[in-house]
């Protein structure tokens, strides 16, 4: 693997709730080398979200904290920055998208001085040039009549060219990660598809990605490689390849199975039996043990470790155990 | 089992009526302008739409936000007047119906709305929730507990949900309590509006599962309306496709899916990201949706379309069928 360029490690996120603290991030480690696209997957509510706004120190406190765990990005400990240097970080090393381009963007003022604004607070150039450097972006993110939408504001736009904006926004200070929350996840498909293809040209060979989302054909479309969460924890990482053809987590196959595709009649689907659990009464033991079929005695005493089956390929599950009651575990998985 | 289809003979009512049919519909919402509130025209939500559903049958209706999907179903329910065409239901027309009339047939027509939180009210206990409709009609015989707690069964949720509120669940939990507040009244007809999309995949899937097997047990039939292809094509028998307020393609999803006539249906199924399948290929999709207010001339699809002709631009297309495969474009007419 390439040097990374941001490494996460053991990082633990905690909320205090009215109803008591959880754990809305359980110990997650992942690194994202130079250039590569990681997706973060996951259901609502298994800390995806978290774990990027972690990384930016974006989680608002109270009620959340960083419990513990390092965020490395150029060598540098973003959970140590002090407000000045980790505002010159944003935006300009590492920017992000998010789902809702229209919160993101401030309603009352028009698109061309947000952006202005944006850039000079990193750049020192005239505002002259800030507006035409901010116009050229917004030819090549495809959107029509850049000069005159430099003018409109937030609302007067359609959700696809409000997100253009915002890809513009992120990749015009060619940051070195871009971190996208559900970009695509309020469009519509076919718009959805034109974002993808604008991600892809856009970018340049040296940034990174990390893609948050839910959805797993969003992930085939745009990742190299995949890291899986459920409840609060990393369940599976390892290459496309890997999650998509030889998934290893009991998780990461009923997510897989579940997905529905498209079909030329009526078919019952795949659903994964029981809920998630609420982060505020987290079973002892490995966190997916009441829906998973082939729940054990150990499943529910030790949270699992991670067990390697091939080359960046790692799963928290004990039937990946070669030691567990005497290499059981893959006949078991076998079944 | 699969509920049988007559896939070869489209005709409606040849051997009974059917339960639902919709002639030339439209619903127009007028734009307001000026100091006197003058109509400055009309925004043509839905534009002539006809369509038949059988008893025990699973219309899936698609399309892309604004393309009038919405509408439609509310129109149907008498929740949007409107503007001219017919819906006839079991073989009476609904438009016509006095206040009265129109309460007694909600009866046999319900519906699930796309997010249970602001569709349940938030003050009424599960009980009365799913009871409600039968104390509107004078239903409950015996206790009420017995009956919220039979209906709660029907969609696998135990007794003691009864006594608990609706912020008390997951997104899922709700979604059935709102599927068993629907078929508490026995209905002919659920309209279900986007009822799966909030839901993470695992859950949805089970609610997608839940309705298949209710429509087995009770013959019921479904408009099921989604953004998603996908979850339609799992769980209809037939599709109609929409755009800008027409119908532009519709038939037994075996022929949606599998041969797709319409330009913008193929567009849709190929922006649908596949996972582990083959990738998007770039450009599938061209332009933007337009305003429904401002349609365009002739076949509303023309500027985006990859095969368009000079008539397209002029004359609106008429509907070409073939064996029950009805499509609305210039490419199929017949010569």
């Amino acid at each position: 693997m390439k040097m990374p360029l941001l490494e996460i490690k053991n990082l633990s996120v905690r909320f205090d709730s009215d109803d008591g603290p959880f754990r809305a991030v359980d110990d997650v480690s992942f690194a994202i080398g130079r250039g590569e696209s990681v997706g973060l997957v996951g259901e609502s509510g298994c800390g995806k979200s978290v774990t990027a706004l972690a990384v930016t120190r974006l989680i608002p406190s109270p009620p959340g904290h960083i419990e513990s765990g390092s965020v490395m990005f150029e060598k540098k400990d973003l959970l140590k920055l002090g407000p000045g240097a980790l505002r010159q970080v944003r935006g300009s090393a590492i920017s992000m998208i998010f789902q809702e381009p229209l919160s993101a963007l401030s309603p009352l003022h028009r698109i061309g001085r947000q952006i202005v604004e944006g850039i000079r607070f990193h750049r020192d150039i005239s505002k002259k040039e800030a507006w035409n450097y901010a116009r050229q972006w917004l030819s090549k993110v495809g959107l029509p009549d850049a000069q005159e939408r430099m003018y409109a504001y937030p609302f007067q736009l359609s959700g696809g060219m409000q997100q253009r904006i915002m890809i513009a926004m992120a990749l015009m200070l060619s940051p070195s990660l871009i971190i996208a929350d559900e970009p695509t996840t309020a469009l519509d498909v076919t718009t959805q598809a034109q974002i993808f293809s604008l991600i892809r040209e856009m970018k340049q060979n040296d940034t990174s990605l990390l893609l948050i989302t839910h959805d797993m054909g969003v992930v085939w479309e745009m990742c190299d490689r995949v890291v899986v969460m459920y409840a609060s924890r990393i369940v599976e990482t390892g290459s496309l390849d890997d999650i998509f053809f030889r998934p290893a987590h009991p998780y990461t196959k009923g997510l897989l199975a579940a997905i529905p595709k498209l079909s030329v009649g009526k078919m019952p689907l795949h659903a994964i039996s029981g809920q998630v659990p609420s982060p505020l009464d987290y079973p002892r033991g490995c966190n997916f043990q009441d829906r998973c079929a082939h729940v054990s005695e150990m499943c529910r005493e030790a949270t699992p470790g991670f067990f390697k089956l091939g080359e960046g390929h790692f799963a928290a599950c004990i039937l990946h155990d070669n030691n567990f009651s005497g290499g059981e575990g893959r006949d078991l998985l076998q079944r | 089992m699969k509920p049988e289809t007559d896939s070869d003979n489209n005709d409606a009512g040849k051997s009974e009526t059917p339960l639902l049919e919709v002639i030339d519909l439209k619903t127009w919402f007028p734009i307001k302008r000026g100091l006197f509130s003058l109509t400055a025209g009309h925004v043509r939500a839905v534009d002539g739409v006809s369509f038949v559903i059988r008893r025990n049958e699973t219309l899936g209706l698609v399309g892309e936000s604004g393309c009038g999907k919405t509408t439609l179903g509310r129109t149907l329910l008498g929740l949007e007047r409107a503007t001219g065409g017919d819906i006839l239901f079991d073989g009476i027309s609904i438009p016509g119906m006095n206040r009265r009339q129109m309460n007694r047939l909600r009866r046999h027509m319900q519906v699930v709305f796309q997010d249970p939180l602001s569709s349940l009210n938030p003050r009424m206990n599960v009980m009365d929730i799913v009871t409600e409709g039968l104390a509107q009609f004078g239903m409950v015989e015996g206790s009420k507990q017995d009956h919220a707690a039979q209906l709660l069964g029907e969609v696998g949720m135990g007794r003691d949900a009864i006594y608990r509120w609706p912020h008390e669940f997951s997104g899922g939990q709700r979604q059935r309590i709102s599927i068993a507040r629907a078929l508490s009244l026995k209905p002919d007809l659920i309209i279900c509006d986007e009822a799966v999309s909030a839901l993470d995949v695992s859950v949805q899937a089970q609610v997608i599962n839940l309705l298949l097997q209710l429509q087995k047990d009770y013959r019921l039939s479904y408009l099921f309306i989604s953004h998603d292809v996908s979850v339609v094509s799992n769980v209809a028998d037939r599709v109609a496709v929409m755009y800008l307020g027409e119908i532009v393609e519709i038939g037994n999803t075996v022929d949606i899916v599998g041969n797709p006539l319409h330009p913008y249906t193929r567009m849709l199924i190929a922006a649908v990201p596949v996972a582990g399948g083959k990738r998007i290929s770039e450009h599938v999709v061209r332009g933007e949706t337009p305003s429904p207010a401002s349609p365009p001339e002739g076949c509303r699809f023309h500027p985006r379309c990859p095969d368009v002709m000079t008539s397209c631009r002029k004359i609106p297309p008429t509907v070409t069928e073939k064996e029950g495969h009805q499509v609305m474009c210039h490419l199929y007419r017949r010569t």
